[in-house]
Order: C-alpha cells, then structure tokens, then sequence
C-alpha cells in the first residue's frame, strides 16, 4: 500500500478509471435487498420514497464527485446548469445506472425532466397493489439531489412513471423531474448576461 | 443433432409414410397450455393457462379448478422426488418430460428446488430453451422484485408479461 506511506502521492496520482461494469442482477438484488430493508423500518409509501431517495442522494454526491476526477482529470466542475445535467445524463447514469438517459427536457425555466425508459432499479419491479404509486426511481431522483446539492444547484427532485404511448413497446418510463431553487435561476440569468 | 444426414432423412421419411396421420401431427410445432412453477417444498406458486390453436384450427385449452392445480403440483413434485430416489444410476435430474396421447409435459428443476413445468399439445416444442428462458423470467421478475417473498405465490405484472412473450413466440411458429 502506497497510500500510507505519508509521501504525499495520493493526492498527486490520478484516480483510477474505475470497474464500470457490474452484473445488472448482481446490482437488482442489492437494491432489492436496499428496499426490503427500509420497507421493514418505514411506516407509509412516502416515507419508502424519501428513504430511497436518502439513500440515492449518498450515492449521488459520491459518484458525481468521483466521475468529475476521472472525466476531467483536476477535478473541475461545471458551474452552468446545462453542462452539468448533460453530464448526469450521459457520464454519470452510465456509470450509476449502466446506460445514458433517454432524454433530457425544459419546461418553464426552472423545471428540467430527465426520462429513462428501461431505468435499472425499476427494470425488475412490480409494485403490489397495496403499495399504490410507490416508485423505486426515487432511489433515482435521490442520485441527481445528490449531484445537484453537491454541485450547488439546490432543487427539489421527483420521480414519476408515465406509460409508454401507443406503438411504443418501450414499457413504463421513469422521469425524474428538478425543480430548481430561485437563486439557481437568478444566477444562471446573471451568468447569461441578461 | 442439427445436422441430418441424406441417409438419416431417407429413414425418416420412410417412418412418417409407415405412421401416416399420427407422425404427420408430430411434426407441426407444439403449443404450450400451461406453465406452473412449484416451489421447493412443493407448493404451486404460479400457474398459468393458455389456450392454443393447433395447426388445424382445433383450440386445445386446460380447465382446471384452483384447488386442482394444487393438488396436482404437489403430485407431481413427489412424482418428480420419488424419480430420483428409485434411479438405478446416479445422477439423475428426475422427470423431465413424459409423453402422452394428447399432450406432452416438459419440467426443469433449478439448482435452488424450484421447478418450472409447461405442458404442450403434440409437436416438436424446443423444450429445454423454453423452460430456460421461463426461469430466467421468474428469477429476473420475481426473485429480483423487491417486493416478491420467497417461495410465495408470484404475483407480478412483469413476470406475467414476460411469460406470455415466451408462450407468444412459441405459440406464433408457424
């Protein structure tokens, strides 16, 4: 181990590439395990979402901050609001969720929408009828708080499912919808020079 | 197995003309009726009829009461146990298909006990390839669902819409 030897190295190497393939059923019954375990400590439907969404919001910090060290190298960020959902939608979903998300939208300024239509942790899951519109994407939803709170672009997230419109055999659609906090705006406003 | 010599055709058509009607009917694809997954205790967890059009026409469907499946998976479940106990070899995976007049019945038994049975009309089924994806439909589906208990009856909408896809693309052959 390099690391302890107090030469100052691991600050200098850069960070590995990092293993991006994981057996999706090894993933699936982790995160099968992960809802399980809160589903046993929770008492209604919100509050499963809010602590997979807790549990995303972990996941998201760590990955974002990691994948902004491999993809550029020092460590810089986006301080614009585009770029950066553009790289939660391709480089981290890849890294998290195993594909890029399908899309990325904009509705009234400050409200984006981010749709996956095979997302993974919703891939293997029917939701019992007693459990009404729970949706497991919150772990999702969760992920992007995290990225954007690390970030500095507070938002409010959520995740709903739509189902796929007639001729599209795609399944069930998640979308995680950002509703960003004023400043947020503000400051992308005053970065756009208006 | 999928390469037939000139010989091996001659022979053959020489049996189909000997058998007449009944190996004509043997040679058209067989329709699945049913697909039934028994837990390792020998419980039934999912059962599921389809009705089949042969290809005369005739709908071949299975009616059976919910207490007779049951009764008839935990039947077959010893059956299948009491196979391999009398075994005169070792090895042996117990039934994995039995043929009768009117219908043929194919079962796959996981590492894990559970045992995942269809049965068919007379035809040539790719039986093994069927079962497997069956399985790895139950295990993606149910054993990959959070909300799904083990050795429990399987309710789920995706694991039901994945089997009538693999019923589907047997069923469709034409």
């Amino acid at each position: 181990m390099r690391r302890g030897s107090g030469s100052g190295t691991t600050t200098r190497t850069t960070l590995g590439k990092g293993k991006s393939e994981v057996a999706s059923s090894a993933f699936a019954l982790v995160f099968s395990e992960l809802v399980q375990y809160h589903r046993a400590r929770v008492r209604d439907v919100g509050e499963l979402e809010r602590a997979l969404d807790e549990a995303g919001e972990m996941v998201g910090r760590r990955a974002f901050e990691a994948q902004a060290f491999r993809e550029r190298g020092s460590g810089k960020r986006d301080h614009r609001l585009l770029p950066l959902l553009q790289f939660t939608q391709s480089v981290v979903w890849k890294n998290v969720f195993g594909r890029a998300a399908d899309s990325l939208e904009v509705y009234d300024d400050d409200e984006y929408l981010l749709s996956d239509k095979d997302l993974l942790v919703n891939r293997f899951v029917s939701v019992p009828k007693d459990l009404g519109d729970l949706n497991c994407g919150s772990f999702a939803a969760g992920v992007v708080r995290g990225i954007l709170c690390s970030a500095g672009f507070p938002a409010k997230v959520t995740a709903y499912s739509s189902e796929a419109g007639p001729g599209d055999e795609s399944g069930r659609t998640t979308n995680i919808l950002m509703k960003f906090e004023k400043e947020v705006i503000e400051r992308e406003r005053r970065l756009d020079g208006k | 197995m999928s390469t037939t010599t000139p010989v091996a055709g001659v022979a053959h058509a020489v049996d189909a003309r000997a058998l007449g009607a009944c190996a004509a009917s043997a040679m058209a694809p067989g329709r699945i009726t049913s697909v039934w997954v028994i837990n390792k205790s020998g419980g039934l967890i999912y059962h599921r009829a389809f009705d089949a059009v042969d290809g005369r026409g005739e709908t071949h469907a299975m009616r059976l009461d919910a207490n007779a499946t049951l009764r008839l998976a935990s039947v077959w479940h010893s059956m299948h146990a009491i196979a391999r106990k009398v075994s005169p070899t070792r090895g042996c995976v117990g039934i994995e298909s039995v043929e009768c007049d009117t219908f043929d019945l194919y079962c796959f038994q996981a590492e894990t006990g559970t045992k995942i049975v269809m049965t068919t009309t007379k035809g040539t089924v790719d039986a093994r390839g069927t079962l497997r994806r069956a399985h790895q439909a139950f295990y993606a589906y149910a054993l990959q669902n959070p909300f799904y208990e083990m050795e429990m009856p399987v309710r789920c909408e995706l694991f039901d819409a994945e089997i009538a896809n693999v019923v589907r693309s047997v069923n469709e052959r034409t």
